[in-house]
């Protein structure tokens, strides 16, 4: 390597009139920002390696590897090229293909290389027409596991652009690309282990907008970023040199949400938002660490299609409810004032256009129905008598920290009194503060629960690898189902001693009253059990899981739960206070 | 990315399917939707998507709105596909007269302020003869409305 490095330069350097000498080359090739835009991480040993899995994003042929290597070789190659080209117009050229790379060498080199011609890129550059950059974080969909954690992409605001336009602006999205015909279990599988590949991809905003807002009913939060219009260009430069440029992708950290941050890092030399995230990268983090440097204010908010579908509901009686639903059933209103009938009319279509998406409802049956409620609202010459959804209080960003740590006292009559320390890596469970969450949902990963007695000895009385609740309410205008999942150890109290065992468990049932201050839940339920001291060691149980959480006030929860199984030897109940949360 | 097949299975059950039939159409759709039109807007986006829809696979990643890298887009094909994208809140945006979709078809458009209130009344009023059926194309919206344009004194200027 080292002999290497030292022969490299007559061959290439040899040129006599660059003003920097190879120790500038050394320089540039450690430092943070050559790293950022070539992905490289520093591994245990001290080696590098690029998160990039394209080997034809790298110029040298060791350039995963080495950044050395890569950065002579691109300098050699811009070196070149300003000899050569001329100023011809060459999209192929090395210095089109890495407009961010010349960009930043041309510049700390003082290199003094010919701007090269690059047409497709100024074409791309004239329609993107880049002022500024916001982050697009569409929230969770409650019913939806796979978007518990939500996504992150970015919207290129253009130099014209009115809060109108933002609909035509661009997105920039990252996303693994699965096989099509993979089921859900090889997706999540595959997903797990950065089995499928990532990559940028640019379309226009709306696009996206119908698909969180729209089809999955995702609420949608907007954070315009402090970047300055030349470090946006230099975003877009590396987003250009990212064409096609393939990552494996990994859910929980290598994912949309990092991508996204490495991509920005670009934007500013000395800018650190990557760094936090080697283990996990939760969407809501990594819009955390952008307000924590100073680079979001506060965000915009877009109104899901469900959102919006129960602010109109809220505005209405029951009777006007019903109304609606007789419109949905072809009797529309013919008595009432102008902006009753058109209320009536224009919650029909949202709600049977909603249940149509929702549902999968045929469409030779539901489109012309949909079609003569419009056209019958079009003929009320009135404004919609609806106003539209208020931004929520507290915005993702402002919600708690997604590890928990926990401290707690046991009193049992029959054992030994515990001292208990709770720790949960990620992520939100009923009991913490809903503020910038979605209410009623809970999903959790390692919850683990240590207890110590007075005698010093320690048990391991919990960990949940996953515990996930999602207890969509009973609205008057929806109708879903409500559902958990639990998998892990915990120790049960039986007869005489606490029994340890392994388990998956899941339900299936309904819910009640307002995630925000009363709800109750009743899941009927069956668990797989693996007891580790017992003579009958496997059994299956069935049974019921019932619940109240109440809301006491902004900071005060309270959650009465019970689950009682047949066959199951459990019967376990109680209250189960919040530990005292220290949140990230 | 799941996400995506989801959407792609939801688009085919559409109201106005024909047109949402694939959502990242853009790029290509020039022969298939606009086969069979007349009049100068057909010919303008028919000509522009057909020449460009052999670079679909870039076209959908890194293009501008859709179609390759090398050629401009004009404001008209960005009308167009913008309709296009956006079918179903557009139908229901311009039976009620307001909205943010059709704020936005208005300003991309490029409409000053008082023709985008006309244009937005004017929708309303007309919106049978807009959305003629739920098998309407996103072209056959495109026309009407440019027939709806031309056709008012107020807002002939605008025609395409």
């Amino acid at each position: 390597m080292k002999f290497w490095y030292t022969l490299f330069p007559l061959t290439v350097f040899s040129h006599a009139a660059f003003a920097y000498s190879q120790q500038d080359i050394q320089h540039l090739s450690e430092s943070d920002y050559w790293h950022t835009l070539g992905h490289y991480q520093q591994g245990m040993t001290g080696s590098y390696q690029s998160l990039v899995d394209s080997e034809a994003f790298f110029i040298s042929e060791q350039g995963k590897n080495d950044p050395f290597a890569e950065l002579t070789a691109t300098v050699a190659g811009f070196e070149q090229e300003a000899e050569t080209l001329n100023g011809q117009p060459a999209d192929d050229s090395l210095s089109c293909r890495y407009p961010a790379r010349f960009h930043w060498l041309n510049d700390k080199l003082q290199a003094n290389w010919p701007q090269p011609v690059c047409p497709q890129q100024t074409v791309w550059k004239q329609a993107l027409n880049p002022k500024g950059l916001t982050l697009v974080f569409p929230t969770a969909f409650m019913n939806s596991p796979s978007s518990m954690f939500g996504h992150t992409l970015l919207r290129v605001d253009a130099k014209d652009q009115t809060r109108h336009r933002e609909l035509v602006a661009f997105a920039i999205n990252f996303a693994a690309t699965p096989e099509a015909d993979d089921n859900a279990f090889l997706y999540a599988a595959k997903g797990m282990f950065g089995q499928y590949p990532g990559t940028f991809t640019v379309m226009p905003y709306y696009r996206k907008v119908r698909e969180y807002n729209d089809l999955e009913s995702r609420d949608i939060w907007e954070y315009a970023i402090d970047l300055k219009e030349d470090e946006v260009q230099q975003v877009l430069r590396h987003l250009w040199e990212m064409n096609g440029v393939e990552f494996d992708y990994y859910f929980i950290d290598e994912n949309c949400s990092y991508q996204l941050l490495a991509l920005l890092e670009a934007g500013r030399e000395g800018l650190d938002l990557t760094s936090g995230f080697d283990l996990q990268a939760i969407p809501s983090e990594t819009v955390k660490v952008l307000k924590e440097q100073g680079l979001i204010k506060t965000p915009e908010y877009r109104a899901s299609f469900g959102t919006r579908l129960m602010h109109y509901a809220a505005q209405l009686d029951d009777q006007q409810l019903k109304a609606a639903r007789d419109a949905m059933a072809g009797q529309y209103p013919e008595t009432g004032t102008l902006a009753e009938r058109a209320a009536t009319l224009e919650m029909a279509y949202e709600w049977m256009n909603f249940e149509f998406y929702d549902q999968a409802l045929p469409r030779e049956e539901y489109a012309p129905k949909l079609q003569q409620l419009l056209l019958a609202r079009s003929q009320l010459k009135t404004s919609s008598p609806f106003s539209e959804p208020v931004r929520p209080s507290k915005s993702p960003e402002e919600g708690h920290g997604s590890s928990r740590f926990g401290l707690g006292y046991r009193y049992s009559n029959h054992d030994e009194d515990q001292a208990l320390l709770d720790y949960r890596i990620a992520y939100h469970d009923l009991l913490d503060n809903a503020g910038g969450y979605i209410p009623g949902a809970q999903i959790s990963f390692f919850d683990l629960q240590l207890g110590i007695d007075q005698s010093g000895d320690v048990d391991l009385n919990q960990f949940y690898f996953i515990d996930a609740m999602s207890l969509a309410p009973d609205y008057r205008v929806f109708d879903s189902l409500s559902w958990n999942i639990r998998a892990g150890y915990d120790r049960l109290p039986g007869r005489t001693e606490l029994n340890g065992r392994y388990f998956v468990q899941g339900g299936y049932g309904k819910s009640w009253g307002d995630a925000n201050r009363l709800h109750a839940y009743s899941l009927v339920s069956t668990e797989l059990n693996y007891f580790d001291a017992q003579g009958e060691n496997l059994n299956l149980g069935m049974g019921l899981e019932s619940g109240v959480v109440w809301q006491a006030s902004d900071v005060h929860k309270l959650a009465l739960s019970g689950q009682g199984y047949i066959n199951g030897i459990k019967c376990a109940g109680g209250l189960k206070p919040k530990p005292a949360g220290i949140g990230r | 990315m799941k996400k995506v097949i989801a959407a792609a299975v939801f688009a085919g059950m559409m109201p106005f399917s024909q047109a949402m039939a694939d959502e990242d159409i853009g790029c290509g759709l020039g022969s298939m939707v606009f086969a069979g039109q007349e009049g100068k807007v057909f010919k303008v986006l028919g000509a522009t998507t057909n020449g460009t829809s052999g670079n679909q696979t870039f076209g959908i990643t890194f293009g501008t709105l859709g179609c390759d890298g090398d050629s401009e887009i004009s404001s008209k094909e960005k009308l167009a596909m913008f309709i296009d994208g956006n079918m179903d809140n557009l139908a229901r945006d311009m039976a009620r007269g307001e909205g943010e979709t059709l704020a936005t078809l208005t300003d991309v458009w490029g409409m000053s302020d008082e023709a985008k209130a006309e244009f937005n009344t004017l929708a309303r009023d007309n919106y049978a003869s807009i959305f003629a059926s739920e098998n309407v194309t996103s072209s056959n919206v495109l026309a009407n409305l440019n027939t709806m344009v031309a056709e008012q004194n107020k807002l002939a200027a605008y025609s395409l």
